[in-house]
């Protein structure tokens, strides 16, 4: 094998492609080393929104007719949630997640919860909320309101619902397909923490998160 | 944060809604104990024992013994209003599964419950489930239980 001469690579020039080379797979490599570092080390369960600013403060109507603000529940954290009453599967779930994160916390901190179930449905009504959050807890609100307020709540929390084409069962009628995170708004009415749909059966977690927010260190039931 | 959060639901509404299809076949399908602990466990409890006067207990339920086509209907159909079991009153709501769990699913489910507490039992098959899907296609969700003939 004869060798080209002029062809011959300069041992700097090497060294140089064997260094860009090994930068193009360090540093990818570094950065989601470090994602999953930050993601871990992270005191919270759910996402924490640390730049949030104060949550949208909605008046709707509760189940009882009467008008509620948002702020008239402050002092307290609130775990708020969209859906509608003939949701065959993420509102009784995610409402029987909360149901069970509120039972799992000591008394004096359930007592600093709310859970605020916002429809998004025009056929609920104070009557049809009445009838329905009680099957989770006694304590839960449940709000609806006109399609102007429930519009602009939504908007504001980044939530997301529209009319889905009828389904199977139910007589035809039509479901509503609609976003699913619960949203933590904490004593001072700041948006602070979201969680997925999939994180809601960690229940315990999210007790954790509550009793962060609410400044004690008590540990929340298994 | 809105349009973080915004951003983030609009990815996630297609995915998440209320109407999902049961997974295709070929995907992987959880077993019964994982979508017990996912989907059940916080109502009726890891050991299956309801909550007082909401979600009656499964470690006791007499349904779960015999033939299982009236928990599978339930688990397809979901329930809404007053039970007694024992003497005791619950009244709550089961979310209807249908959309959500496949047949293969919903069978897995039923033999982990019966597994838990009824270990004598036949085995459900995805076949019955199935069955049970197609009887019960047309009908209303969220049953009561007088009109599933379960109120007792």
């Amino acid at each position: 094998m004869i060798a080209k001469p002029g062809r011959k690579p300069r041992p700097g020039r090497v060294a140089v492609v064997v260094a860009l080379a090994c930068a193009l797979v360090a540093v990818p490599a570094l950065v989601v080393l470090f994602s999953v570092a930050a993601r871990s080390a992270s005191p919270w369960f759910g996402q924490y929104d640390a730049g949030a600013g104060p949550a949208y403060d909605f008046s709707l109507t509760d189940q009882d007719g009467k008008p509620l603000r948002l702020s008239d529940l402050s002092g307290n954290v609130v775990l708020l949630s969209f859906g509608f009453t003939r949701c065959p599967n993420i509102c009784p779930t995610t409402l029987g997640n909360l149901a069970a994160v509120v039972r799992g916390l000591p008394p004096p901190l359930r007592d600093k919860v709310r859970v605020v179930f916002v429809s998004v449905d025009e056929r609920d009504t104070p009557a049809t909320m009445k009838d329905y959050v009680p099957f989770f807890d006694k304590s839960f609100i449940g709000l609806v309101g006109s399609p102007a307020d429930i519009g602009a709540a939504a908007r504001a929390y980044g939530a997301f619902f529209r009319k889905a084409p009828p389904v199977e069962g139910d007589g035809g009628d039509y479901m509503i397909d609609h976003s699913t995170y619960t949203y933590l708004i904490d004593p001072a009415g700041k948006f602070r923490i979201h969680y997925r749909f999939d994180q809601m059966p960690e229940t315990a977690r999210i007790a954790g998160d509550i009793s962060r927010v609410l400044g004690t260190s008590e540990p929340a039931k298994p | 944060m809105k349009s973080r959060a915004a951003a983030l639901s609009a990815c996630l509404l297609a995915a998440a809604s209320c109407s999902p299809a049961p997974p295709a076949a070929g995907v992987y399908v959880p077993n019964g104990s994982r979508i017990f602990e996912a989907k059940c466990a916080s109502c009726h409890q890891a050991d299956g024992s309801g909550i007082p006067g909401i979600c009656p207990p499964l470690s006791t339920s007499p349904r779960l013994a015999g033939s299982a086509e009236d928990t599978v209907r339930v688990m397809l159909l979901g329930m809404r209003g007053p039970i007694t079991r024992g003497g005791v009153s619950y009244n709550g709501v089961m979310p209807a599964w249908r959309f959500d769990l496949g047949d293969a699913q919903i069978a897995s489910t039923v033999n982990e419950l019966r597994t838990r507490w009824r270990p004598n039992s036949p085995e459900v098959s995805e076949e019955m489930v199935r069955r049970v899907r197609a009887e019960t296609a047309g009908q209303k969700l969220f049953p009561s239980p007088a009109e599933l003939g379960l109120a007792e």
